[in-house]
C-alpha cells in the first residue's frame, strides 16, 4: 500500500500542489495554469485533481495533506502588523481567518484525513534541500514574509534539516524589493522580474539612498527602516517617505520609463545582491558546507543567484525551479512525510521540472481535425518533425512549442515555450511587441545544449532551470538573448532529460552552427503559461507566432484563413461583463 | 503606570491573541468582528444610491459619444466603452429633426429583440407601427435598449438620453430585477442570520420580495422625478413572461430537513405521475401537499396546479398558478432566469399612475389579446424574449400609449394589424437560437422540437446553418477552435454573429444536449437525408467510450439539473442534490465497460447502498460510505447499446444534521458566497467509464511511465 502525501501552497499568490507517493514526486502544478488567472491564490482544487489523476489516484487514497504555512502563527504576525497602524484596522480585519486553510482543505478539496501545517520558511527550505540531491548543504530562504520569518539560515544533514537563525518581519529583503517594484509602477508579486530586467539599463546612482533603507546587521541579520514601508497597504507597500528619499513621485502604471527609474532599479538590485552575498558568506562561515540550497521568492532573482554562484563561497548552488511560494508545497509535503513516515525514502535530486499534465496525440489530432486547418502530421516520425521545426527557426520563424509534461515553476523549459533564432537583430523587439505584447526592455533567455554551453557563456556548471545569469562570451552575435549588460539567463539542456527539445537544438545547430535558441514562456503578457493544447492554440491564434508545434503536429500560420485570425482577435479581446445574464445566455 | 509597550511585548500579545482567535470561542468572536466590519463597510448598490456617472470631457449615451459634425451634435459609437453587441447596431445617433416627435426606447434584452436583433427588434417594430398612424417622417425612435441592462443602469441612461431631446421615453424593463443582484454584505448577513435562527426558506423569500419592492418603488420614483424635471413623459412597459411553456423547476426543495425533503421528493414523483396519467384531482391534491411542504419556494406545486387547471379549462386559475410558479424563482439566492415577478408588477400597477408615469401592462394586454389561453410559445421564444407576434402586440400597446400622449390613438388592436416584415432567414435563425437556448436550460423536448421545426419551416436553407452548428456543437473541441464555427461566422448572419461571439459561451466548456442534437438532426434530415448518419458518426468519433476513458462528470456527460447549482465549480468534487443522478454516455460498438467511482454519502441514513443502473436496468449496488470510497462496477456488453446510454446512480436515504448544515450555509453567506441551500445526497470525486480492454492497457502504460520517471 503506497503512502500518499499532498503538499499545498495557497491563499496568498501562486497556489500550487504536489503529490508524493512513497517519497517519489509524482506530479506538481500551479493552479493558475488551470483557472487561467495569473498568480491564482485560491485553494488548488484543479491542480490537485490533475496531480492525483496523473498518479492514478484519487482523494480517497491520500494519507496526509501538508499546508505550506502555520495559519495561527501567521495570524499573530497579522495582528501585530495591525497594532502598528490603527486606522487600517477595519479593512484588514476582514482578511483575518486562521481557519480558512483547514476549512477549505476539508470542504473545497473534500479531504478527510490528517492535515499538517508546516512553517512557511521550513517549507521553502525543504523544497530546496530535499530535492537538491545533496547529502549535506547550507540552506538559505529569502522571501517577502511567511508567518514571522522573512529570511532563514539552516543546515541540512541527511534527513535532518534545521534552521538556526532567522530575520523576522517587518525586516524583509523580499518586501523591500516589492516596495521598489511598486514605486516603479509595476504590480507587487508580479513585476519584480521587470525591475530585475530594468536594472542593467541604469546606474547605481541611488545606492546611498538605498543604504538608508536597508541596514546590515550582525550575523544573518539586517533591518529595514520602517519609515519607508506601509505593509497594510498591499497594493502600494511604500510610504511617501520613499518618494522623498528618491526625490521623485512614484511612477504611475503605464507611464514612460525614464533613466531615473532604471537607476532606482539598478540601485535596489545592487543592494539585494550585496546583502545576499554578505549573508551567504555568513551562512558558509556557520555551516562550512560546500553546497548551498536557495529558496523563497527572492531566489528567483537570477542575477543575484549568478553572483552568489560566481562570487560566493559555495562550490555548488541548487535553486529549485519553483523557488517562490508555488514550490512551498514540495517542501511541506516532504516535511510531513518525514514527520509521519521516516522510513520512506526522501525525494532525491529534482533533475527536471516536467511535473505537469501531458496530452495524448489522439486528443490533439481531434482538436486539429475540428479546426479544419492543414497541419503536418509527424506522428511516429520525430526526426522529421525536429528537422521541419529547425528549418523554420533557421528561416527566422517564431515557434510555439508544446511538448510533453508542463513545467512546474515560472520558467518555460522546453515543454511550453516560444522559440526563435537568437542571432537575429530585431527578434527581441518583435517577440516583445507582437508576440508577447509586453514591455520592450524585457530580455529573453537562451536554451543551449549543455555540452556546448561553455563555448558561448561564462558558465561552468549546469543551469537546467534558467535561474542564474552569466556573461555571454560567444563568437556568435546573439542580440536576441544578450541583455544590455552582456548577460544572459541561461538554460542548459541535457538531451538525456529533454530528448526532443535537445534534438531540436542539435538540428538547429547543424543548420546554423548555433547550438541554442531563444526560449521564452508560451503565453501572452499577463496570462499564465499555456497548459492544454487548447490554451496553446488560442495563444497562437491571438499572437503573431508563425508556427505552432502541438506535440507531433505542426500548424503554420499561413494556412489559416484571414477570417480565422480576425475571429480570434475578437475572441481574445472579449471580457465577460458581470450582469444578470452571467448564467443565463449560454447559447453555444 | 508606564504606557510604553516594547515590540517584544507586542509580539507576545499578538501571538496570544492569535491563539485565542484560533480557539473555538475565539473563532466565533473573530467571525463577529469581521461581520461588524463588513456591515459597516457595506453599502447596498440598489436604486436608493443611484448616481449620475462622473462628468466626462464628452457627453456619452451608452456606447455613443458626443461629436459635432457640420454644426450638428450627434453621438457616435465609441470603442472601449463596453461590448457593442449588447446595444443597438447603430453607428450614430442623429440629431433630432425639426417637426419630428422623438421617442427614446430604453430597456433590457426583451426590448433589444433578443434572438432577432439587429435584423428585427421592438424599436424597428415601433417605428413601423407609428409610421402607419402618423404622417411620414414625423416620428423617430432612438433605440437605447441594452441586453443585460441592470435596474441601476436605467436612471443614469434616462438622464443621459435627455440630451437627445425626446418627446417621450419608453422604458421596457423589469425582467432583470432581482434583489440579490445589488446585495452587499449586509443583506447576505441578514439572510445568514435567518438561516442560523432556523427560519424556513419561505421567510427568506419574503425578505427578498420586500427588498425588491423597495428597489422598484425607489426606481419608479427616480424616473418619475427625471420625467417631471425634464418635462418628458415616460411610458413604462411592464413585461410578461412565458407562463405556459417555461419550467423553472427544482429537483429538490430548499433548506428542508431530511424527512421533509424525502417526503417532498416522494410526493413530487406521485404528483407528476398523477398528472401524466390524467388523474387531475390526485395531482392537484398532491401539488397542494408540495406547497405545504416547501412554502412556495419551488415551482413544482403551483406548476402542477396550473397545468391541471389549464387542462380542465379553468384559465384564470391556471394563469394565477403559473404566475405563482414563476414567482418562486426569486427564492434562489441569485437569479437563473430573468422574470418580471408579481411583486414588481404590483408596485408598478399601484405607483405608476400616481407618479405620472404611463403604464403599458403587457400581462393585461396579452390577456386581452389571447382571452382563451395563457401566454406561451406563440408569444415567447424562451422565458421572456418575444416572438415576432409577441413583439407586434407589445409594440402596438406601446404605440397606442405614445399616440395617446401625442394626441389620439386608434387603439392597440388596429395598430397590431400592422404588417411587420421579418425576413424568413431571420425568423428561422431566431427559432434555431431559441431551440439551443431552451435545450441549454433543460426545457421540454416538445418545446425544443417546436423551435427546430419552426426554423426549418420558415426558411429551409437554414439546414446548412444547422449542420454547421451540429458539427461544432458535437465536437469536444471548443466552438471557436472548430472550422465549422468559422464557416458559420463567415455567413455574416447578424443575429447569429451576435450570439456566436458571446464570450461567456465561447470560452466555457460546452454542454452536450443529445436531445437537441436529435431534434436538430431530425429537422434537417427532412431536407438532407445523409445528416443523421454524419451526426451519428461524429458523435461516436468524438464521445465514444469504446476508445477512450470518459469522465462522466464532464459537462458533456453530466447535464446538471435545472436550475444550476450556485456551487458549481466551487468544490474539487461534484455534489449531487437529487435522489437520482443521471449521466449520458455515448458508445460505439457495444463493449464490456468498467465504471469506476470515488464517492461518499456524508449523511447516509442507513445501510442501503448506491444503486447503479444503465439504461434503466439495475446493474449493481455499491456500499454507502460517509468517507471517500473507491468502487468499480462491471457493465456487461449486452447492457450497452450503440449510441446514447444513460448511467444512473440512486442515492440512499439521508439524515442531515440541520445545525451544521445551516451553519455551513450561514458561514458562506457571511463570506459573501452564494451557497446551494438544498441538501446533498451524494458526492463524486470521480466517475469514469472505460472500455475494459483499454482500462487494462492504460494501467500498464501508466505503470511503465511512472516506473520510467522514478528511475
Amino acid at each position: 500500500m503506497s503512502y500518499i502525501v499532498v503538499g499545498i501552497s495557497a491563499h496568498f499568490h501562486d497556489s500550487a500542489c504536489c503529490v508524493l507517493r512513497d517519497g517519489v514526486l509524482v506530479a506538481a502544478a500551479q493552479e493558475e495554469r488551470f483557472t487561467r488567472r495569473k498568480h491564482e491564490h485560491g485553494i488548488p482544487k484543479l491542480a490537485l485533481k490533475f496531480c492525483l489523476d496523473a498518479g492514478g489516484m484519487s482523494i480517497a487514497d491520500v494519507d496526509q495533506v501538508a499546508y505550506y504555512e502555520q495559519p495561527i502563527k501567521k495570524l499573530g504576525r497579522q495582528i501585530w502588523t495591525l497594532f502598528q497602524k490603527t486606522p487600517s484596522w477595519p479593512e484588514a480585519l476582514t482578511r483575518l481567518d486562521p481557519h480558512r486553510p483547514g476549512r477549505e482543505i476539508r470542504t473545497v478539496l473534500g479531504y478527510e484525513g490528517p492535515i499538517s501545517f508546516v512553517d512557511h520558511h521550513q517549507a521553502h527550505a525543504a523544497s530546496a534541500y530535499y530535492y537538491s540531491g545533496f547529502r549535506e548543504a547550507a540552506v538559505l530562504t529569502v522571501d517577502g514574509v511567511g508567518e514571522w520569518a522573512t529570511t532563514t539560515y539552516g543546515h541540512g544533514r541527511g534527513a535532518c534539516l534545521e534552521t538556526f537563525e532567522s530575520v523576522d518581519f517587518p525586516h524583509s529583503l523580499g518586501l523591500f524589493y516589492s516596495a521598489i517594484t511598486s514605486y516603479l509602477g509595476f504590480d507587487v508579486n508580479d513585476g519584480e522580474y521587470k525591475v530585475m530586467g530594468l536594472a542593467p539599463y541604469g546606474r547605481p546612482a541611488y545606492a546611498d539612498q538605498v543604504r538608508n533603507i536597508i541596514h546590515m546587521g550582525r550575523g544573518g541579520q539586517y533591518s529595514l527602516d520602517a519609515r519607508f514601508f506601509d505593509f497594510l497597504d498591499p497594493d502600494r507597500i511604500f510610504t511617501d517617505d520613499l518618494s522623498t528619499l528618491f526625490g521623485r513621485a512614484p511612477r504611475a502604471r503605464g507611464e514612460q520609463i525614464e533613466p531615473f527609474h532604471c537607476d532606482v532599479a539598478r540601485s535596489a538590485q545592487c543592494a539585494v545582491e550585496e546583502v545576499l552575498l554578505e549573508k551567504v558568506r555568513y551562512l558558509h562561515h556557520r555551516t562550512s558546507s560546500p553546497q548551498l540550497c536557495l529558496a523563497g521568492g527572492v531566489a528567483l532573482n537570477c542575477v543575484a543567484n549568478g553572483r552568489i554562484a560566481r562570487e560566493g563561497p559555495f562550490r555548488q548552488v541548487f535553486v529549485q525551479p519553483a523557488a517562490n511560494d508555488a514550490g512551498g508545497c514540495l517542501g511541506a509535503a516532504v516535511i510531513a512525510q518525514c514527520q509521519t513516515r521516516a522510513d520512506l525514502p526522501l525525494p532525491g535530486r529534482l533533475d527536471d521540472a516536467f511535473l505537469g499534465p501531458r496530452f495524448h496525440a489522439d486528443d490533439i489530432a481531434a482538436l486539429i481535425s475540428a479546426l479544419g486547418a492543414k497541419a503536418h502530421d509527424y506522428r511516429h516520425n520525430e526526426h522529421a518533425l525536429v528537422a521541419a521545426v529547425a528549418e523554420r527557426l533557421a528561416a527566422g520563424k517564431v515557434i510555439g512549442w508544446f511538448h510533453g509534461r508542463m513545467e512546474f515553476g515560472p520558467r518555460a523549459l522546453g515543454a511550453r515555450s516560444i522559440l526563435a533564432d537568437p542571432r537575429l537583430d530585431g527578434m527581441r523587439d518583435r517577440i516583445n511587441a507582437l508576440v508577447k505584447k509586453r514591455e520592450s526592455f524585457r530580455p529573453f533567455a537562451p536554451a543551449v545544449l549543455a555540452s556546448r554551453c561553455s563555448d558561448h557563456f561564462d558558465l561552468d556548471h549546469d543551469s537546467p532551470f534558467m535561474l542564474e545569469t552569466c556573461q555571454v562570451r560567444s563568437p556568435l552575435p546573439l542580440p536576441a538573448i544578450t541583455h544590455v549588460d552582456n548577460s544572459a539567463r541561461v538554460q542548459t539542456v541535457d538531451i538525456t532529460k529533454s530528448p526532443r527539445f535537445g534534438a531540436l537544438l542539435e538540428a538547429f545547430d547543424r543548420l546554423t552552427g548555433c547550438p541554442m535558441l531563444l526560449n521564452t514562456s508560451f503565453n501572452l503578457n499577463d496570462e499564465p503559461i499555456v497548459c492544454t493544447p487548447t490554451d496553446a492554440l488560442l495563444c497562437f491564434l491571438r499572437s503573431t507566432i508563425d508556427t505552432l508545434v502541438l506535440e507531433d503536429f505542426v500548424i503554420d500560420r499561413d494556412v489559416l484563413g484571414p477570417s480565422t485570425e480576425m475571429l480570434f482577435q475578437r475572441v481574445g479581446s472579449m471580457q465577460a461583463p458581470p450582469a444578470i445574464s452571467h448564467r443565463t445566455y449560454t447559447l453555444f | 503606570m508606564d504606557d510604553h509597550v516594547t515590540p517584544r511585548t507586542l509580539k507576545r500579545v499578538a501571538t496570544d491573541l492569535a491563539e485565542f482567535f484560533a480557539s473555538d470561542t475565539g473563532a466565533r468572536q473573530l467571525d463577529l468582528i469581521r461581520l461588524m466590519v463588513r456591515s459597516a463597510q457595506s453599502t447596498s448598490s440598489g436604486t436608493a444610491t443611484l448616481r449620475r456617472p462622473p462628468d466626462r470631457p464628452r457627453r456619452r449615451i451608452g456606447i455613443w459619444e458626443e461629436r459635432v459634425r457640420g454644426g450638428e451634435t450627434i453621438f457616435v459609437r465609441t470603442p472601449g466603452v463596453e461590448p457593442w453587441h449588447l446595444w443597438a447596431d447603430e453607428p450614430r445617433l442623429a440629431a433630432k429633426r425639426p417637426r419630428t416627435r422623438r421617442v427614446v426606447l430604453l430597456g433590457e434584452s426583451v426590448a433589444r429583440g433578443f434572438f432577432y436583433d439587429p435584423v428585427f427588434n421592438p424599436a424597428i417594430a415601433l417605428r413601423t407601427i407609428l409610421a402607419t398612424a402618423a404622417p411620414a417622417g414625423t416620428m423617430d425612435v432612438v433605440d437605447l435598449a441594452r441586453t443585460d441592462q441592470p435596474i441601476g443602469g436605467l436612471q443614469p441612461l434616462l438622464e443621459d438620453a435627455m440630451v437627445l431631446g425626446p418627446d417621450a421615453i419608453v422604458i421596457f424593463a423589469g425582467n432583470n430585477w432581482h434583489p440579490a443582484i445589488s446585495f452587499g454584505r449586509t443583506e447576505f448577513a441578514e439572510i445568514a442570520a435567518r438561516v442560523r435562527d432556523g427560519d424556513p426558506w419561505h421567510q427568506v423569500k419574503r425578505f427578498l420580495e420586500s427588498r425588491l419592492e423597495e428597489q422598484v418603488r425607489a426606481f419608479l420614483k427616480g424616473i418619475a422625478a427625471v420625467s417631471a424635471e425634464c418635462n418628458v413623459p415616460v411610458v413604462f412597459v411592464l413585461p410578461e413572461g412565458n407562463l405556459v411553456d417555461w419550467r423553472d423547476e427544482c429537483t429538490a426543495p430548499l433548506l428542508l430537513d431530511s424527512d421533509a425533503t424525502e417526503r417532498w421528493t416522494r410526493v413530487r414523483c406521485e404528483a407528476e405521475g398523477a398528472l401524466a396519467g390524467g388523474r387531475m384531482q390526485d395531482a392537484a391534491a398532491l401539488a397542494r401537499e408540495l406547497i405545504e411542504l416547501d412554502g412556495l419556494t419551488t415551482a413544482v406545486g403551483p406548476s402542477i396546479l396550473a397545468q391541471t387547471a389549464r387542462k380542465e379549462g379553468r384559465l384564470s386559475e391556471a394563469r394565477d398558478q403559473f404566475q405563482t410558479a414563476r414567482d418562486t424563482a426569486i427564492c434562489w439566492p441569485r437569479p437563473d432566469v430573468p422574470w418580471c415577478y408579481s411583486v414588481v408588477q404590483a408596485v408598478a400597477r399601484s405607483d405608476a399612475s400616481a407618479l405620472g408615469l404611463t403604464l403599458v401592462d403587457l400581462p393585461a394586454l396579452f390577456r386581452e389579446y389571447l382571452p382563451d389561453d395563457v401566454p406561451g410559445r406563440r408569444l415567447f421564444l424562451d422565458y421572456c424574449h418575444l416572438s415576432v407576434e409577441g413583439v407586434r402586440i407589445a409594440t402596438a400597446g406601446i404605440a397606442d400609449a405614445l399616440l395617446k400622449q401625442f394626441g389620439a390613438s386608434p387603439g392597440w388592436r388596429p395598430l397590431a394589424r400592422t404588417q411587420l416584415r421579418v425576413a424568413p432567414e431571420a425568423d428561422a435563425c431566431a427559432h434555431l437560437l431559441a431551440a439551443v437556448h431552451n435545450a441549454t436550460w433543460h426545457q421540454s423536448p416538445d418545446v425544443i422540437r417546436h423551435h427546430c421545426l419552426a426554423a426549418v419551416d420558415r426558411w429551409p436553407p437554414i439546414e446548412r446553418v444547422i449542420r454547421l452548428f451540429l458539427d461544432f456543437y458535437v465536437r469536444r473541441a471548443p466552438s471557436w477552435a472548430c472550422g465549422s464555427f468559422e464557416q458559420l461566422a463567415q455567413l455574416q448572419n447578424a443575429s447569429l454573429l451576435t450570439h456566436l461571439f458571446n464570450p461567456r459561451s465561447l470560452l466555457a466548456d460546452k454542454p452536450l444536449h443529445i436531445g437537441l442534437v436529435e431534434e436538430l438532426t431530425a429537422a434537417v434530415t427532412r431536407h438532407a437525408p445523409e445528416a443523421a448518419r454524419i451526426v451519428s458518426e461524429l458523435l461516436e468519433a468524438e464521445h465514444t467510450v469504446t476508445t477512450r476513458a470518459v469522465d462522466l462528470l464532464e459537462k458533456s456527460c453530466y447535464l446538471e439539473p435545472f436550475p444550476a447549482s450556485p456551487d458549481r465549480g466551487a468544490f474539487g468534487y461534484v455534489r449531487l442534490f437529487e435522489r437520482e443522478s443521471t449521466f449520458q454516455l455515448v458508445c460505439g460498438e457495444p463493449a464490456a465497460l468498467l465504471l469506476t467511482m470515488v464517492h461518499r454519502e456524508p449523511a447516509t441514513a442507513g445501510v442501503a447502498g448506491v444503486g447503479v443502473s444503465i439504461n434503466g436496468v439495475p446493474i449493481g449496488v455499491v456500499p454507502p460510505s460517509m468517507r471517500w470510497r473507491s468502487d468499480s462496477v462491471d457493465i456487461q456488453q449486452d447492457r450497452i447499446k450503440r449510441g446514447l446510454n444513460h448511467v444512473s446512480l440512486s442515492w440512499p436515504a439521508v439524515q442531515w444534521s440541520e445545525t451544521s448544515r445551516r451553519e455551513e450555509i450561514a458561514r458562506r453567506l457571511d463570506d459573501g458566497d452564494v451557497p446551494d441551500v438544498r441538501g446533498v445526497y451524494g458526492e463524486l470525486y470521480r466517475l469514469t467509464a472505460t472500455n475494459r480492454v483499454s482500462a487494462v492497457r492504460a494501467r500498464v502504460e501508466r505503470h511503465s511511465e511512472l516506473a520510467g520517471s522514478e528511475t
